[in-house]
């Protein structure tokens, strides 16, 4: 009869790893259900399987499965060079904003980065991307990626007109405007938007857990702090 | 030269189970229904009646068990060959880093080895006395191949592997894999059916069981059920460990 108290766990278990989106707690719920069902079987009588669902399910899974998912998680992540949100250091590797967020999402999620700088007029090479990253915004160019790819909201910003038409966002004119130390045209306030990270649309549960990543920084402080570090 | 031995045992492996096919009218299994109770008491002497009809009556499902986990483990290292190895060059063969070439805690490193021990000696326990009591060769194989992996967070795996090969355990393998089947034959062409165990105590026609140390209860008892078990206790570790040391050597340290 105690065995319905192990079966009701690995039941709760079950349905806990059909919502989990993150892989490492999905396996290692998987093992607790192993482990669930080894206690079950035990109490009704089968100490036989009970050894065998927890040295298969709870051990010897759990470990294949870890092992396994480690690498699998790589994203290839295509970046603009921008400054302040992703930009190379001298030293090598990268700093800014965009770029602190994406790896501690990773180093969360367990997933490797490539990067790889792009331009987004090379549309084709693109496809094979799974997130595009560095000072994005939508100005109505190109609709082809701001339309069908999953958008993150991540930052707000402000885009800029100048006389000819061109339009620039926040931080690149903040940096022009370090570097130059002039206007050579005057702006058009074009108002309020947002930079986005860009996820490839089949991926949809990755743009998902990103979203998640945003908001829980916001809430508990570190957002804030890597806009204060890197943004000022 | 190794994989000549693989389909060398899988084509042995197919051939008795079309002789054992061929001879399924003369087998008792299909032609009667034995009482395995009273069997078990009177001719295998298992105290474990699982164990006992896993190693003699049913002995066909657990041949193609362990043999199903044989090309399982054959097919995951004929894959994961092809991937490069993720081997940290730099720090090889330096007991202080692992294989992705991180540190490794001291306390890791301790806690490792005492759960290694630990967990060979349970292995060991439960296939020895899988007759017994719960456990047998199939699970005591896993055991002592997932905590052998325990090892590879701390230690060079590479180094752990060449003495496994030392050991000759990737020879057994191969061995056990073509000696369960003529084992089998044993039985079909010397007792009464394929597979039979050896009732030692019918057999030898000894009376007082306890005298000789093979009776009911004893260590040696239950026929074969002792070399069985040793048997696909090694064969199941070093599939088990095959499995979990390609998927470190070619996808990382946990």
């Amino acid at each position: 009869m105690l065995s319905i108290v192990f079966w009701g766990l690995a039941l709760v278990v079950s349905f806990s790893l059909l919502w989990t989106r993150n892989l490492i707690i999905s396996i290692l719920l998987f093992g607790l259900f192993g482990t669930m069902t080894s206690g079950a079987y035990l109490l009704m009588g089968a100490p036989d399987v009970s050894f065998a669902s927890l040295a298969l399910g709870a051990g010897f899974t759990t470990f294949v499965f870890i092992i396994s998912v480690r690498k699998t998680g790589k994203i290839k992540v295509g970046y603009i060079k921008t400054p302040y949100l992703i930009d190379r250091k001298d030293a090598g590797g990268f700093t800014g904003f965009e770029y602190e967020l994406i790896s501690e999402f990773a180093k969360e999620q367990k997933l490797d980065l490539d990067f790889e700088a792009i331009t987004l007029e090379a549309e084709s090479k693109l496809k094979r991307l799974d997130l595009l990253m560095g000072g994005l915004y939508d100005d109505g160019t190109h609709t082809v990626f701001f339309e069908t790819w999953n958008k993150v909201q991540v930052l707000e910003t402000r885009l800029l007109k100048n006389e000819n038409g061109e339009i620039i966002d926040l931080m690149r004119y903040k940096h022009k405007l370090m570097q130059d130390g002039y206007y050579d045209y005057e702006y058009d306030n074009l108002g309020k938007s947002y930079y986005f990270f860009l996820i490839e649309k089949s991926r949809t549960e990755l743009a998902d857990s990103l979203k998640e990543f945003i908001d829980r920084t916001v809430e508990d402080g570190r957002f804030e702090e890597w806009v204060r570090r890197n943004l000022g | 030269m190794s994989k000549t031995v693989n389909v060398i045992v899988l084509i042995t492996l197919l051939v008795f189970a079309a002789v054992v096919f061929l001879n399924l009218d003369q087998n008792r299994l299909t032609t009667e229904r034995p009482d395995y109770i009273t069997n078990l008491i009177t001719e295998n002497g298992s105290l474990n009646a699982v164990g006992a009809v896993y190693l003699d009556y049913r002995f066909y499902d657990t041949l193609f068990e362990v043999a199903v986990f044989f090309v399982a483990a054959f097919g995951v290292v004929m894959v994961l060959k092809r991937l490069p190895a993720t081997v940290s060059e730099e720090h090889k063969n330096n007991i202080d880093y692992n294989l992705n070439g991180e540190a490794v805690d001291f306390r890791m490193k301790t806690a490792g080895t005492v759960i290694f021990f630990l967990s060979q000696l349970f292995a060991i326990y439960i296939i020895l006395t899988g007759h017994l009591g719960p456990g047998g060769g199939f699970v005591g194989g896993v055991v002592a191949g997932t905590g052998v992996l325990v090892l590879s967070g701390t230690r060079d795996i590479e180094g752990i592997d060449k003495g496994l090969h030392d050991l000759g355990i990737p020879v057994f393998e191969k061995v056990i894999m073509l000696t369960l089947p003529l084992y089998g034959l044993i039985g079909l062409f010397a007792f009464d059916a394929a597979l039979s165990n050896f009732h030692l105590l019918e057999l030898t026609g000894i009376k007082d069981s306890r005298l000789w140390g093979i009776g009911r209860g004893e260590l040696i008892s239950g026929g074969t059920a002792l070399f069985l078990n040793m048997a696909i206790g090694i064969k199941v570790f070093a599939g088990s460990w095959a499995i979990l040391h390609h998927f470190v050597k070619h996808r990382g340290v946990v």
